[in-house]
Protein backbone atom coordinates (compact mmCIF):
# COMPACT_ATOMS: atom_id res chain seq x y z
CA UNK A 1 0.00 0.00 0.00
CA UNK A 2 1.32 3.24 -0.61
CA UNK A 3 1.79 5.94 2.01
CA UNK A 4 -0.61 8.52 2.41
CA UNK A 5 -0.08 11.95 1.62
CA UNK A 6 -1.60 14.81 3.69
CA UNK A 7 -1.25 18.98 2.57
CA UNK A 8 -1.37 21.29 5.44
CA UNK A 9 -1.32 25.27 4.45
CA UNK A 10 -0.98 27.21 6.56
CA UNK A 11 0.32 31.63 6.57
CA UNK A 12 1.42 31.30 10.08
CA UNK A 13 4.69 29.31 11.01
CA UNK A 14 3.62 29.08 14.15
CA UNK A 15 0.54 26.56 13.15
CA UNK A 16 2.32 24.90 10.52
CA UNK A 17 5.01 24.28 13.61
CA UNK A 18 2.68 23.07 16.03
CA UNK A 19 0.99 20.94 13.70
CA UNK A 20 4.21 18.79 12.43
CA UNK A 21 5.06 18.54 16.23
CA UNK A 22 1.73 17.21 17.75
CA UNK A 23 1.29 15.14 14.04
CA UNK A 24 4.82 13.66 14.28
CA UNK A 25 4.67 11.21 17.82
CA UNK A 26 1.43 10.44 16.32
CA UNK A 27 1.48 9.36 12.18
CA UNK A 28 4.47 8.12 11.15
CA UNK A 29 2.41 6.65 8.32
CA UNK A 30 1.41 9.57 6.31
CA UNK A 31 3.64 11.52 4.66
CA UNK A 32 3.57 15.03 6.07
CA UNK A 33 4.23 18.25 3.52
CA UNK A 34 3.66 21.68 4.86
CA UNK A 35 3.06 24.97 2.56
CA UNK A 36 3.05 28.83 3.77
CA UNK A 37 0.44 29.85 1.48
CA UNK A 38 -1.81 28.95 -1.36
CA UNK A 39 0.62 29.72 -4.28
CA UNK A 40 2.92 27.18 -3.07
CA UNK A 41 0.32 24.53 -1.93
CA UNK A 42 -0.59 24.77 -6.04
CA UNK A 43 2.90 23.92 -7.00
CA UNK A 44 3.26 21.25 -4.77
CA UNK A 45 0.03 20.02 -6.11
CA UNK A 46 1.15 19.91 -9.68
CA UNK A 47 4.21 18.05 -8.43
CA UNK A 48 2.84 15.16 -6.52
CA UNK A 49 -0.24 13.41 -5.88
CA UNK A 50 -1.99 14.38 -2.63
CA UNK A 51 -4.84 12.70 -0.71
CA UNK A 52 -5.89 15.43 1.06
CA UNK A 53 -5.07 18.95 1.88
CA UNK A 54 -5.77 20.53 4.75
CA UNK A 55 -6.24 24.24 4.81
CA UNK A 56 -6.40 27.57 7.07
CA UNK A 57 -9.06 30.04 5.69
CA UNK A 58 -8.09 32.99 6.05
CA UNK A 59 -4.74 33.86 4.52
CA UNK A 60 -2.88 36.57 2.63
CA UNK A 61 -3.12 36.28 -1.15
CA UNK A 62 -5.05 33.03 -2.36
CA UNK A 63 -7.71 32.23 0.97
CA UNK A 64 -8.85 29.23 1.37
CA UNK A 65 -11.74 29.21 0.14
CA UNK A 66 -9.95 29.97 -3.40
CA UNK A 67 -7.44 27.37 -2.71
CA UNK A 68 -10.04 24.36 -2.33
CA UNK A 69 -11.86 25.69 -5.32
CA UNK A 70 -8.84 25.87 -7.01
CA UNK A 71 -8.39 22.16 -5.96
CA UNK A 72 -11.86 20.87 -6.32
CA UNK A 73 -11.27 22.04 -10.03
CA UNK A 74 -8.20 20.85 -10.99
CA UNK A 75 -7.29 17.76 -7.85
CA UNK A 76 -10.62 16.67 -7.82
CA UNK A 77 -9.02 13.50 -6.38
CA UNK A 78 -8.17 15.35 -3.37
CA UNK A 79 -10.10 15.42 -0.34
CA UNK A 80 -10.56 19.12 0.94
CA UNK A 81 -10.70 19.91 4.53
CA UNK A 82 -11.08 23.37 6.16
CA UNK A 83 -8.78 23.88 9.74
CA UNK A 84 -9.99 27.03 10.39
CA UNK A 85 -10.63 30.15 13.41
CA UNK A 86 -14.36 31.46 13.81
CA UNK A 87 -16.04 31.46 10.50
CA UNK A 88 -18.38 34.41 10.07
CA UNK A 89 -21.95 33.47 9.30
CA UNK A 90 -21.34 34.81 5.30
CA UNK A 91 -18.12 32.74 5.29
CA UNK A 92 -19.82 29.31 6.16
CA UNK A 93 -21.31 29.21 2.44
CA UNK A 94 -17.82 29.66 1.12
CA UNK A 95 -16.79 26.98 3.74
CA UNK A 96 -19.41 24.78 2.60
CA UNK A 97 -18.83 24.37 -1.05
CA UNK A 98 -14.87 24.61 -0.98
CA UNK A 99 -14.20 22.16 1.61
CA UNK A 100 -15.67 18.83 2.31
CA UNK A 101 -14.71 18.91 5.82
CA UNK A 102 -14.75 21.58 8.18
CA UNK A 103 -12.49 21.84 12.13
CA UNK A 104 -12.46 24.76 13.94
CA UNK A 105 -9.18 26.00 15.12
CA UNK A 106 -7.83 25.55 18.28
CA UNK A 107 -8.33 21.01 17.22
CA UNK A 108 -7.41 18.74 19.29
CA UNK A 109 -4.86 16.39 17.16
CA UNK A 110 -7.18 13.33 17.68
CA UNK A 111 -9.38 15.02 16.19
CA UNK A 112 -8.05 16.51 13.36
CA UNK A 113 -6.48 12.68 12.88
CA UNK A 114 -9.79 11.63 13.05
CA UNK A 115 -10.35 13.13 10.13
CA UNK A 116 -8.02 12.93 7.97
CA UNK A 117 -8.24 9.09 8.58
CA UNK A 118 -11.73 8.74 7.80
CA UNK A 119 -10.98 10.36 4.29
CA UNK A 120 -8.05 8.31 3.62
CA UNK A 121 -10.45 5.77 3.24
CA UNK A 122 -12.06 5.44 -0.21
CA UNK A 123 -15.67 3.54 0.14
CA UNK A 124 -15.91 2.15 -3.65
CA UNK A 125 -14.63 -1.48 -3.57
CA UNK A 126 -14.19 -1.73 -7.14
CA UNK A 127 -13.34 2.13 -8.39
CA UNK A 128 -11.76 3.63 -5.50
CA UNK A 129 -9.93 6.60 -7.13
CA UNK A 130 -12.24 6.96 -10.07
CA UNK A 131 -15.31 7.35 -7.17
CA UNK A 132 -13.58 9.57 -5.30
CA UNK A 133 -12.64 11.71 -8.56
CA UNK A 134 -15.66 12.38 -9.82
CA UNK A 135 -17.20 12.95 -5.78
CA UNK A 136 -14.95 15.02 -5.25
CA UNK A 137 -15.30 17.14 -8.00
CA UNK A 138 -18.59 18.17 -6.62
CA UNK A 139 -19.15 21.21 -4.62
CA UNK A 140 -22.96 21.23 -4.52
CA UNK A 141 -26.28 19.18 -6.01
CA UNK A 142 -27.28 20.92 -9.02
CA UNK A 143 -31.12 22.02 -8.69
CA UNK A 144 -33.76 19.63 -10.69
CA UNK A 145 -35.12 21.41 -13.03
CA UNK A 146 -38.50 20.60 -11.25
CA UNK A 147 -37.58 22.40 -8.08
CA UNK A 148 -35.88 25.15 -9.77
CA UNK A 149 -39.55 27.07 -9.24
CA UNK A 150 -39.59 26.03 -5.26
CA UNK A 151 -35.87 27.23 -4.63
CA UNK A 152 -36.53 30.66 -6.56
CA UNK A 153 -39.41 31.49 -4.26
CA UNK A 154 -37.38 31.04 -1.08
CA UNK A 155 -35.52 33.97 -1.71
CA UNK A 156 -38.27 36.00 -2.26
CA UNK A 157 -39.31 38.69 0.85
CA UNK A 158 -42.40 36.84 2.02
CA UNK A 159 -40.97 33.48 2.03
CA UNK A 160 -41.05 32.21 5.86
CA UNK A 161 -39.49 29.03 7.65
CA UNK A 162 -42.03 26.43 6.98
CA UNK A 163 -41.54 26.86 2.91
CA UNK A 164 -37.87 26.59 3.95
CA UNK A 165 -38.47 23.40 5.49
CA UNK A 166 -40.89 21.66 2.99
CA UNK A 167 -38.78 22.61 0.58
CA UNK A 168 -35.61 21.57 1.96
CA UNK A 169 -37.25 17.97 3.43
CA UNK A 170 -38.04 17.66 -0.60
CA UNK A 171 -34.88 18.87 -2.49
CA UNK A 172 -32.13 16.37 -2.66
CA UNK A 173 -29.03 19.11 -2.90
CA UNK A 174 -30.42 20.90 -0.19
CA UNK A 175 -30.84 18.16 2.26
CA UNK A 176 -27.61 16.92 1.32
CA UNK A 177 -25.76 20.11 2.11
CA UNK A 178 -27.58 20.77 5.65
CA UNK A 179 -26.37 17.44 6.88
CA UNK A 180 -22.51 17.96 5.42
CA UNK A 181 -22.85 21.08 7.58
CA UNK A 182 -24.16 20.01 10.53
CA UNK A 183 -22.10 16.76 10.55
CA UNK A 184 -19.58 18.97 10.12
CA UNK A 185 -20.06 21.26 13.28
CA UNK A 186 -19.99 24.42 11.96
CA UNK A 187 -23.41 25.43 13.68
CA UNK A 188 -22.23 23.45 17.11
CA UNK A 189 -22.09 20.37 18.66
CA UNK A 190 -23.24 17.49 16.03
CA UNK A 191 -26.36 16.54 16.21
CA UNK A 192 -27.65 13.09 16.83
CA UNK A 193 -30.32 11.92 14.71
CA UNK A 194 -31.94 15.00 13.95
CA UNK A 195 -34.10 15.61 11.35
CA UNK A 196 -33.62 18.10 8.08
CA UNK A 197 -36.85 19.66 9.47
CA UNK A 198 -35.12 20.36 12.76
CA UNK A 199 -32.30 21.66 11.59
CA UNK A 200 -33.95 23.97 9.07
CA UNK A 201 -35.51 25.43 12.41
CA UNK A 202 -32.16 25.29 14.30
CA UNK A 203 -30.11 27.16 11.51
CA UNK A 204 -32.78 30.15 10.40
CA UNK A 205 -34.77 30.97 7.20
CA UNK A 206 -31.46 33.39 6.11
CA UNK A 207 -28.98 30.61 5.92
CA UNK A 208 -31.10 27.96 4.19
CA UNK A 209 -31.59 31.09 1.46
CA UNK A 210 -27.58 31.30 1.53
CA UNK A 211 -27.18 27.71 1.19
CA UNK A 212 -29.82 27.86 -1.74
CA UNK A 213 -28.78 30.13 -3.47
CA UNK A 214 -25.34 28.70 -3.47
CA UNK A 215 -26.40 25.71 -4.52
CA UNK A 216 -27.65 27.64 -7.52
CA UNK A 217 -25.31 30.17 -8.44
CA UNK A 218 -22.49 26.95 -8.80
CA UNK A 219 -23.62 25.44 -11.95
CA UNK A 220 -24.91 26.70 -15.19
CA UNK A 221 -28.76 27.37 -15.76
CA UNK A 222 -29.23 23.62 -17.85
CA UNK A 223 -26.55 21.46 -16.31
CA UNK A 224 -27.71 17.69 -17.39
CA UNK A 225 -26.85 15.67 -19.71
CA UNK A 226 -28.88 15.33 -22.74
CA UNK A 227 -31.83 12.96 -22.41
CA UNK A 228 -31.92 12.42 -18.73
CA UNK A 229 -34.82 14.20 -18.08
CA UNK A 230 -37.35 11.87 -17.66
CA UNK A 231 -34.75 9.86 -15.80
CA UNK A 232 -34.19 13.20 -13.44
CA UNK A 233 -38.20 13.13 -13.15
CA UNK A 234 -38.47 9.82 -12.19
CA UNK A 235 -35.64 10.02 -9.59
CA UNK A 236 -36.85 12.81 -7.44
CA UNK A 237 -40.46 11.91 -7.49
CA UNK A 238 -39.07 8.26 -6.66
CA UNK A 239 -37.04 9.71 -3.41
CA UNK A 240 -39.60 11.56 -2.43
CA UNK A 241 -42.57 9.19 -2.53
CA UNK A 242 -39.90 6.85 -0.54
CA UNK A 243 -39.00 9.40 2.33
CA UNK A 244 -42.11 10.12 2.72
CA UNK A 245 -43.59 6.38 2.64
CA UNK A 246 -40.23 5.51 4.89
CA UNK A 247 -41.48 8.01 7.82
CA UNK A 248 -43.61 5.26 8.63
CA UNK A 249 -41.86 2.49 8.03
CA UNK A 250 -39.09 3.21 10.08
CA UNK A 251 -38.77 3.37 14.25
CA UNK A 252 -38.80 6.93 15.72
CA UNK A 253 -35.15 7.09 16.38
CA UNK A 254 -33.97 5.57 13.13
CA UNK A 255 -37.00 8.26 10.68
CA UNK A 256 -34.88 11.27 10.57
CA UNK A 257 -31.93 9.12 9.18
CA UNK A 258 -34.20 6.72 6.90
CA UNK A 259 -35.69 10.07 5.39
CA UNK A 260 -32.52 11.12 4.87
CA UNK A 261 -31.33 7.63 3.19
CA UNK A 262 -34.75 7.94 0.87
CA UNK A 263 -34.07 11.12 -0.34
CA UNK A 264 -30.39 10.34 -1.03
CA UNK A 265 -30.73 6.93 -2.43
CA UNK A 266 -29.67 8.51 -5.79
CA UNK A 267 -27.98 11.50 -5.18
CA UNK A 268 -24.98 9.55 -7.40
CA UNK A 269 -27.35 9.15 -10.16
CA UNK A 270 -27.76 13.27 -9.93
CA UNK A 271 -24.13 13.67 -9.39
CA UNK A 272 -23.35 11.78 -12.77
CA UNK A 273 -25.83 12.97 -14.43
CA UNK A 274 -24.73 16.87 -14.09
CA UNK A 275 -22.03 17.23 -16.68
CA UNK A 276 -21.92 20.83 -16.21
CA UNK A 277 -21.32 23.26 -19.34
CA UNK A 278 -21.14 19.55 -21.59
CA UNK A 279 -17.96 19.75 -22.70
CA UNK A 280 -18.27 16.23 -23.70
CA UNK A 281 -15.88 14.58 -21.40
CA UNK A 282 -18.00 12.44 -19.57
CA UNK A 283 -18.33 8.86 -20.13
CA UNK A 284 -22.19 8.42 -19.46
CA UNK A 285 -23.67 5.22 -19.81
CA UNK A 286 -27.52 5.84 -18.85
CA UNK A 287 -28.21 2.04 -19.20
CA UNK A 288 -25.59 0.45 -17.11
CA UNK A 289 -26.22 3.21 -14.75
CA UNK A 290 -22.39 4.46 -14.90
CA UNK A 291 -20.08 7.60 -15.42
CA UNK A 292 -16.61 6.78 -16.45
CA UNK A 293 -17.10 3.14 -15.65
CA UNK A 294 -18.32 3.67 -12.44
CA UNK A 295 -21.37 2.83 -10.91
CA UNK A 296 -23.60 5.70 -9.70
CA UNK A 297 -24.19 4.60 -6.80
CA UNK A 298 -20.24 4.03 -6.09
CA UNK A 299 -19.98 7.78 -6.40
CA UNK A 300 -22.98 8.92 -4.62
CA UNK A 301 -21.78 6.56 -1.09
CA UNK A 302 -18.46 8.29 -1.87
CA UNK A 303 -19.62 11.67 -1.82
CA UNK A 304 -21.79 11.59 1.15
CA UNK A 305 -18.70 9.69 2.96
CA UNK A 306 -16.50 12.80 1.94
CA UNK A 307 -19.08 15.04 3.21
CA UNK A 308 -19.56 13.32 6.61
CA UNK A 309 -23.17 12.66 6.15
CA UNK A 310 -23.99 9.88 9.23
CA UNK A 311 -23.13 6.71 8.88
CA UNK A 312 -26.43 4.99 9.05
CA UNK A 313 -27.63 7.49 6.33
CA UNK A 314 -24.50 6.25 4.32
CA UNK A 315 -25.09 2.19 5.14
CA UNK A 316 -28.81 2.36 3.97
CA UNK A 317 -27.67 4.27 0.86
CA UNK A 318 -25.05 1.80 -0.23
CA UNK A 319 -27.68 -0.92 0.21
CA UNK A 320 -30.45 0.48 -1.48
CA UNK A 321 -29.81 -2.67 -3.92
CA UNK A 322 -28.54 -5.56 -1.74
CA UNK A 323 -31.34 -7.50 -0.56
CA UNK A 324 -32.10 -7.23 3.39
CA UNK A 325 -32.13 -10.18 5.66
CA UNK A 326 -33.23 -8.29 8.55
CA UNK A 327 -32.97 -9.74 12.26
CA UNK A 328 -35.72 -10.22 14.37
CA UNK A 329 -34.08 -7.33 16.81
CA UNK A 330 -35.26 -4.55 14.25
CA UNK A 331 -34.88 -3.10 10.59
CA UNK A 332 -32.68 -0.66 11.22
CA UNK A 333 -32.13 2.41 8.65
CA UNK A 334 -30.97 0.35 6.04
CA UNK A 335 -34.03 -2.73 5.80
CA UNK A 336 -36.32 0.11 6.48
CA UNK A 337 -35.67 1.61 3.39
CA UNK A 338 -35.21 -1.20 1.37
CA UNK A 339 -38.68 -1.82 2.47
CA UNK A 340 -40.29 1.52 1.48
CA UNK A 341 -37.93 1.38 -1.67
CA UNK A 342 -39.67 -2.47 -2.79
CA UNK A 343 -42.93 -0.88 -1.94
CA UNK A 344 -42.86 2.34 -3.99
CA UNK A 345 -41.59 0.30 -6.91
CA UNK A 346 -45.26 -1.53 -7.09
CA UNK A 347 -46.43 2.39 -7.44
CA UNK A 348 -46.64 4.86 -10.25
CA UNK A 349 -43.59 6.10 -8.13
CA UNK A 350 -41.08 3.33 -9.06
CA UNK A 351 -38.13 3.42 -10.59
CA UNK A 352 -38.10 1.60 -13.81
CA UNK A 353 -34.62 1.23 -13.21
CA UNK A 354 -34.38 -0.59 -10.06
CA UNK A 355 -37.43 -3.52 -10.59
CA UNK A 356 -39.47 -5.01 -8.26
CA UNK A 357 -38.76 -7.86 -5.74
CA UNK A 358 -42.04 -9.12 -4.64
CA UNK A 359 -40.84 -12.24 -2.54
CA UNK A 360 -38.33 -10.14 -0.61
CA UNK A 361 -41.17 -7.82 0.01
CA UNK A 362 -43.12 -10.46 1.25
CA UNK A 363 -40.42 -11.01 4.11
CA UNK A 364 -39.90 -8.09 4.68
CA UNK A 365 -43.28 -7.06 5.73
CA UNK A 366 -44.02 -10.19 7.76
CA UNK A 367 -41.01 -8.59 10.12
CA UNK A 368 -42.34 -8.38 13.08
CA UNK A 369 -41.70 -4.44 13.37
CA UNK A 370 -44.25 -3.71 10.19
CA UNK A 371 -46.21 -7.10 11.47
CA UNK A 372 -47.50 -4.87 14.63
CA UNK A 373 -48.51 -1.95 13.08
CA UNK A 374 -52.20 -2.00 11.58
CA UNK A 375 -51.34 -0.98 8.55
CA UNK A 376 -51.84 -1.34 4.89
CA UNK A 377 -48.57 -0.97 3.42
CA UNK A 378 -49.65 -1.15 -0.25
CA UNK A 379 -52.03 1.30 0.21
CA UNK A 380 -49.61 3.27 2.37
CA UNK A 381 -47.31 3.24 -1.23
CA UNK A 382 -49.70 4.04 -3.24
CA UNK A 383 -50.32 7.69 -0.70
CA UNK A 384 -46.91 8.24 -0.78
CA UNK A 385 -46.56 7.95 -4.49
CA UNK A 386 -49.59 10.70 -4.85
CA UNK A 387 -48.64 12.85 -2.48
CA UNK A 388 -45.12 12.59 -4.25
CA UNK A 389 -47.14 13.55 -7.74
CA UNK A 390 -48.29 16.31 -5.82
CA UNK A 391 -45.31 17.51 -4.42
CA UNK A 392 -44.31 17.48 -8.38
CA UNK A 393 -46.97 19.27 -9.88
CA UNK A 394 -47.19 21.90 -7.39
CA UNK A 395 -43.21 23.03 -7.63
CA UNK A 396 -43.46 22.54 -11.29
CA UNK A 397 -45.87 25.33 -11.84
CA UNK B 1 -18.27 7.37 22.87
CA UNK B 2 -21.75 7.61 24.27
CA UNK B 3 -24.20 8.19 26.88
CA UNK B 4 -26.25 4.73 27.69
CA UNK B 5 -28.86 4.43 30.55
CA UNK B 6 -29.57 0.95 31.50
CA UNK B 7 -32.90 0.73 32.64
CA UNK B 8 -34.11 -2.73 34.86
CA UNK B 9 -34.91 -3.85 37.91
CA UNK B 10 -32.92 -7.13 37.59
CA UNK B 11 -29.28 -6.18 39.37
CA UNK B 12 -27.60 -9.01 37.63
CA UNK B 13 -28.51 -7.90 34.37
CA UNK B 14 -27.90 -4.30 35.63
CA UNK B 15 -24.29 -5.06 36.57
CA UNK B 16 -23.68 -7.38 33.61
CA UNK B 17 -24.62 -4.66 31.21
CA UNK B 18 -23.02 -1.39 33.12
CA UNK B 19 -19.89 -3.75 32.93
CA UNK B 20 -19.95 -4.55 28.81
CA UNK B 21 -20.71 -1.16 28.08
CA UNK B 22 -18.22 0.38 29.72
CA UNK B 23 -15.75 -2.23 28.78
CA UNK B 24 -16.16 -0.50 25.42
CA UNK B 25 -15.70 2.67 26.56
CA UNK B 26 -19.53 4.02 27.08
CA UNK B 27 -20.41 6.06 29.88
CA UNK B 28 -23.25 4.40 31.75
CA UNK B 29 -26.47 5.73 34.02
CA UNK B 30 -28.31 3.83 35.65
CA UNK B 31 -32.54 3.54 36.36
CA UNK B 32 -33.93 0.97 38.62
CA UNK B 33 -37.16 1.74 37.98
CA UNK B 34 -40.14 3.24 35.42
CA UNK B 35 -39.97 6.14 37.62
CA UNK B 36 -36.41 7.13 37.67
CA UNK B 37 -35.81 6.27 34.02
CA UNK B 38 -38.39 8.82 32.95
CA UNK B 39 -36.59 11.54 34.93
CA UNK B 40 -33.27 9.92 34.20
CA UNK B 41 -33.81 10.50 29.95
CA UNK B 42 -34.53 14.08 30.67
CA UNK B 43 -31.77 14.76 33.27
CA UNK B 44 -29.00 12.44 31.00
CA UNK B 45 -30.00 13.04 27.76
CA UNK B 46 -28.66 9.60 26.73
CA UNK B 47 -27.69 8.60 23.38
CA UNK B 48 -29.33 5.22 23.63
CA UNK B 49 -31.76 3.19 25.98
CA UNK B 50 -31.98 -0.68 27.63
CA UNK B 51 -35.32 -0.31 28.81
CA UNK B 52 -36.78 -3.79 30.54
CA UNK B 53 -40.04 -4.51 29.77
CA UNK B 54 -40.94 -6.16 33.22
CA UNK B 55 -41.29 -3.82 36.14
CA UNK B 56 -42.70 -3.38 39.43
CA UNK B 57 -44.81 0.02 39.00
CA UNK B 58 -43.99 2.38 36.08
CA UNK B 59 -43.26 -0.88 33.39
CA UNK B 60 -41.03 -0.37 30.30
CA UNK B 61 -44.35 0.11 28.30
CA UNK B 62 -44.88 3.23 29.75
CA UNK B 63 -41.89 4.26 30.22
CA UNK B 64 -41.25 3.99 26.30
CA UNK B 65 -44.59 6.21 26.35
CA UNK B 66 -43.60 8.58 28.14
CA UNK B 67 -40.08 9.12 26.43
CA UNK B 68 -41.90 8.99 23.27
CA UNK B 69 -44.05 12.06 24.53
CA UNK B 70 -40.58 14.16 25.17
CA UNK B 71 -39.65 17.03 22.39
CA UNK B 72 -36.42 16.99 20.22
CA UNK B 73 -35.01 14.38 18.83
CA UNK B 74 -35.94 10.87 19.92
CA UNK B 75 -33.65 9.02 21.30
CA UNK B 76 -32.99 4.87 20.36
CA UNK B 77 -34.52 2.41 22.36
CA UNK B 78 -34.07 -0.89 22.56
CA UNK B 79 -36.47 -3.00 24.52
CA UNK B 80 -35.62 -6.46 26.94
CA UNK B 81 -37.99 -8.93 27.78
CA UNK B 82 -37.97 -11.80 29.89
CA UNK B 83 -39.31 -14.35 27.57
CA UNK B 84 -39.34 -14.71 24.07
CA UNK B 85 -43.31 -13.28 23.80
CA UNK B 86 -44.69 -12.35 20.74
CA UNK B 87 -47.31 -10.19 22.59
CA UNK B 88 -45.02 -8.06 23.86
CA UNK B 89 -42.68 -7.79 21.21
CA UNK B 90 -45.44 -6.55 19.37
CA UNK B 91 -46.51 -4.02 22.11
CA UNK B 92 -42.87 -2.76 21.98
CA UNK B 93 -42.61 -2.17 18.27
CA UNK B 94 -46.55 -0.65 18.15
CA UNK B 95 -45.17 1.70 21.06
CA UNK B 96 -42.42 2.98 19.35
CA UNK B 97 -39.42 0.28 19.84
CA UNK B 98 -36.40 1.59 17.76
CA UNK B 99 -35.16 -2.53 18.61
CA UNK B 100 -36.28 -5.64 20.70
CA UNK B 101 -34.46 -8.50 22.48
CA UNK B 102 -35.80 -11.53 24.07
CA UNK B 103 -33.97 -12.46 27.76
CA UNK B 104 -31.93 -14.74 27.52
CA UNK B 105 -29.59 -12.39 25.50
CA UNK B 106 -25.73 -12.14 24.83
CA UNK B 107 -23.59 -9.30 25.49
CA UNK B 108 -22.91 -9.06 21.97
CA UNK B 109 -25.73 -8.83 20.73
CA UNK B 110 -26.58 -5.65 22.50
CA UNK B 111 -22.97 -4.12 21.56
CA UNK B 112 -23.54 -5.02 17.85
CA UNK B 113 -26.97 -3.25 18.06
CA UNK B 114 -25.58 -0.12 19.78
CA UNK B 115 -22.53 -0.19 17.65
CA UNK B 116 -24.65 -0.28 14.65
CA UNK B 117 -26.62 2.83 15.61
CA UNK B 118 -24.28 4.98 17.26
CA UNK B 119 -21.68 4.62 14.31
CA UNK B 120 -20.99 7.99 12.72
CA UNK B 121 -18.12 7.44 10.87
CA UNK B 122 -17.17 4.92 7.52
CA UNK B 123 -14.92 2.15 9.17
CA UNK B 124 -12.80 -0.39 6.50
CA UNK B 125 -14.83 -2.77 4.98
CA UNK B 126 -18.11 -1.42 6.88
CA UNK B 127 -19.84 -1.14 3.18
Amino acid sequence: MTVPRVLFVDDEPRILDGLRRSLRGKRRGWELTFAGGGAHARELLAHGSFDVVVSDMRMPGMDGAELLSYVSRNHPEVARVVLSGHIEPEAIIKVAVASHRFLSKPSDVDGLIGVVEQLLIRTSAGHQSAARRLAGAVPAIPVLPQNAHELNALQAPEADLSRAVRLASNDIGLTAKVLQLTNSRVFGPRPRNSSVESIVHAIGLPMIQSVAAAGQRLWPHDPWAPGSATLLETTWRHAVATASLVEQVASPANRPHAQAAALLQDVGRLVCLAVGDGDGTADLDLEAGTRDGVPFRDVGVELLHLWGVPMPVITAVAQRDTPQRPEASGLGVASALRAAHLLIQETDAGDPVAGTHPSELGVLLSHPQLQARPMDWRQAAEDASRHAELVACGSGR
Amino acid sequence: MARILVVDDDPSIRSLLTDVLKLEGHEVAIAVDGLAAVRAVEAVDPDFVILDVMMPGLDGFAVLEAIRRLEGAPVPVLMLTAAAESAANARAWAGGADYYLAKPFTADAVLDLIDGVLAQEVRVGDL
